[in-house]
């Protein structure tokens, strides 16, 4: 497998203007049982300001355990994570408040109305913005009044972004929040967490499963696979700088990974920018780096989804 | 703080509504009981019973037989009660708090929103605490009430009722919170954080708080003679000391077994243990066997004649109360202060 190199921190090689990183990981690795498998290996990446990045891979490459040791709710088994600098297992108090976090199963009171997660949100966090939250809930159409257990999924998922995004926290954490969602709710929250976003010039991480999604989204694509980072880089580039070709026909080096399209048919993901040369779509540059992170995953005897 | 104390109860009002109306259904009850106790007249005038076990006056007999009746139907309910509902409700009110969050995921949420884990806690179980605590006082109250009218019947609280009224059955009710609390933040889950709590609160009820009742009646029991009747008349009253278990009235005389030679009652204000005759030979006695060795002391041989019980005077019942109540306090607070470091380290579901 190919990789792309990944920005590391304290790498001479990151390009001297890269603004200070919201985000880092360096080195983080994460294994839940002494002899296990490890659902973080040594990953290390850095997350730029004022982007919205996209946190890619299958089910079971550690999506969740690096957004939720940022969050200080893991440990790592090694390496370290840091939010605007702080190390979440020695200011725990300090990362959670730099953080608005949106969970993959937004488990919310369900006896409690709309308008009682608010409040509690205002009693848990000082300085949230239960009037801008109001806001986007009333033109999302959410009742105030509701009570969560009569939510849908869809609408949940929109209390909860709007109750993150009213903490005011520079940096926003999504985990697969799209996952249960229907198209046209998925659709709604994206366009609200972009809005949202760009309006306060926040940083917001998005883990998906779902790429075309994140592609109107994000401008930033992270692939993780079998615990490891196997590609950072920004969407455009990323795609700019592949081209899909039959498999068999290129030369190996520069060769990501073989999979089969739908249709059967066999092609190869390559590093290359040729203007001959068909370029991927997204989903297909996503499918290739996940493919080849099923090479890293044989080899460590991980089961991938 | 209020909005605060306004969720919690939102969150948890079924619970609350749940251990409320058992207690005030209880509370209720009692108060009931007393006030029918009390409308007998009975009086300390009953007392003592001449030599055929007959009250002072006919007119007593019957109030006796009615007092009786009472205490043996509701009363007995009302008295089974307190000692049971206020350890239950305890419960009800504790395991939820940090349970149920861990095993519906809304710590994500409010974990992810609450910078400090120990606001969070403090904010969800003091006000389950305070609601608790006026419960508990009420319901204590009334359960004081209603053993002090049974003592105008010579039926006060058994040793195993030291809890069922007062500050004690105050402190026993908020250890089970405290219990209930840790271990559903250990748990995480609401059904077997129940039944953990229920199982240690009933074994700290039982073993703990007997272990510790037996340890103070080995130094306050005192020899009284046999037919020393003066606690009838209110002036001297004996309660239980260690347990009958303990004693094996089936093989008399053999080395080890005090035998037949105790008479043993658990009940209060009765002896515990009669020395009928001198022991054969104490020489393989165990240490701790108080009773047995103090049977050999030259006071009973003194006694020979007429018997001597070893009891502990009634006036020390309110030590086993004031020992009882701050063994509880002690134990339920080092449960809820054991949490806070369990739900600081503890990964949201």
């Amino acid at each position: 497998m190919v990789e792309l190199p990944v920005p590391q921190v304290g790498d001479p090689d990151l390009p001297v203007s890269m603004p200070s990183p919201v985000l880092e990981a360096i080195g983080a690795s994460k294994r839940y049982r002494r002899g296990g498998s490890w659902a973080l290996r040594e990953v290390s990446l850095a997350i730029a300001p004022g982007t919205i990045t996209a946190l890619v891979g299958p089910n079971g490459a550690g999506k969740s355990t690096l957004i939720r040791s940022w969050i200080g709710f893991e440990g790592l088994t090694g390496g370290s994570v840091r939010i605007m600098g702080i190390d979440p297992t020695a200011d725990r108090a300090g990362a959670v408040g730099s953080i608005g976090y949106v969970s993959q199963s937004t488990a919310l009171y369900r006896g409690l109305t709309v308008a009682d997660h608010l409040s509690l949100a205002r009693t848990m966090r000082h300085g949230f913005d239960a009037a801008s939250a109001e806001l986007r809930l009333e033109q999302l159409d959410i009742p105030l009044s509701q009570k969560a257990g009569t939510l849908s999924g869809g609408q949940a998922a929109q209390v909860a972004l709007c109750i993150a995004l009213g903490t005011g926290a520079p940096v926003l954490l999504l985990d697969e929040p799209l996952a249960s969602l229907d198209p046209l709710a998925r659709h709604d929250f994206l366009n609200l967490l972009v809005a949202a976003v760009r309006e306060r010039g926040a940083t917001a991480l998005l883990s998906s499963h779902i790429v075309s999604d994140v592609q109107a989204a994000c401008d930033q694509l992270i692939v993780l696979g079998g615990g490891r980072v196997t590609l950072q880089a920004p969407i455009a580039q990323s795609v700019a700088e592949h081209r899909l070709v039959a498999a068999g026909t290129a030369p190996p080096e520069i060769i990501v990974a073989t999979f089969a399209r739908p249709g059967g048919e066999s092609i190869a993901l390559i590093h290359s920018s040729d203007p001959a040369l068909p370029p991927p779509t997204l989903e297909e540059l996503v499918m290739g780096y996940l493919s080849a992170a099923r090479g890293v995953t044989a080899a460590t005897g991980r089961r991938v989804a | 703080m209020s909005r605060a104390v306004w969720l919690t109860w939102k969150m948890h009002r079924f619970e609350v509504i749940a251990g409320v109306l058992l207690i005030g259904l209880l509370a209720i009850s009692a108060w009931i009981m007393t006030g029918h106790i009390t409308s007998l007249g009975l009086s300390d005038a009953c007392w003592p019973r001449d030599a055929d076990g007959n009250y002072a006056t006919n007119a007593c007999d019957s109030l006796m037989n009615d007092f009786y009746s009472i205490t043996s139907s509701e009363g007995g309910f009302v008295r089974i009660g307190l000692a049971l509902v206020a350890p239950i409700v305890g419960l009800i009110l504790g395991v939820p708090i940090v349970a149920r969050e861990l095993e519906l995921r809304t710590t994500s949420f409010a974990w992810s929103l609450q910078a400090s884990r120990s606001h969070w806690l403090a904010s969800r179980a003091l006000p389950m605490l305070l609601v608790a605590m006026v419960a508990f006082v009420v319901l204590g109250i009334m359960g004081s009430m209603f053993f002090d009218t049974l003592a105008v019947g010579r039926q006060g609280a058994a040793l195993t009722e030291v809890a069922s009224g007062g500050a004690a059955l105050v402190a026993r009710g908020l250890m089970a919170v405290g219990v209930a609390l840790l271990v559903g933040a250990l748990t995480g889950r609401t059904m077997p954080a129940f039944i953990i709590a229920a199982i240690v609160v009933v074994a700290w009820s039982v073993m703990g708080v007997t272990m510790i009742q037996a340890q103070l009646s080995h130094g306050w029991a005192v020899w009284t003679p046999s037919n020393d009747d003066s606690w009838q008349t209110g002036q001297l009253g004996y309660i239980a000391y260690v347990d009958h278990g303990n004693f094996d009235t089936t093989k008399p005389g053999e080395d080890g077994q005090p035998g037949a030679r105790f008479d043993f009652d658990t009940l209060d204000r009765e002896a515990i243990a009669t020395c009928g005759n001198a022991p054969d030979d104490d020489s393989g006695e165990s240490a701790e066997f108080r009773a047995w060795a103090d049977c050999a002391d030259p006071i009973y041989q003194r006694g020979n004649d007429a018997g001597w019980n070893l009891t502990v005077p009634a006036s020390r019942y309110g030590d086993y109360v004031a020992v009882d109540t701050l063994a509880s306090l002690l134990v339920g607070g080092l449960a809820i202060l054991l949490t806070f470091p369990v739900v600081a380290r503890r990964r949201p579901s």
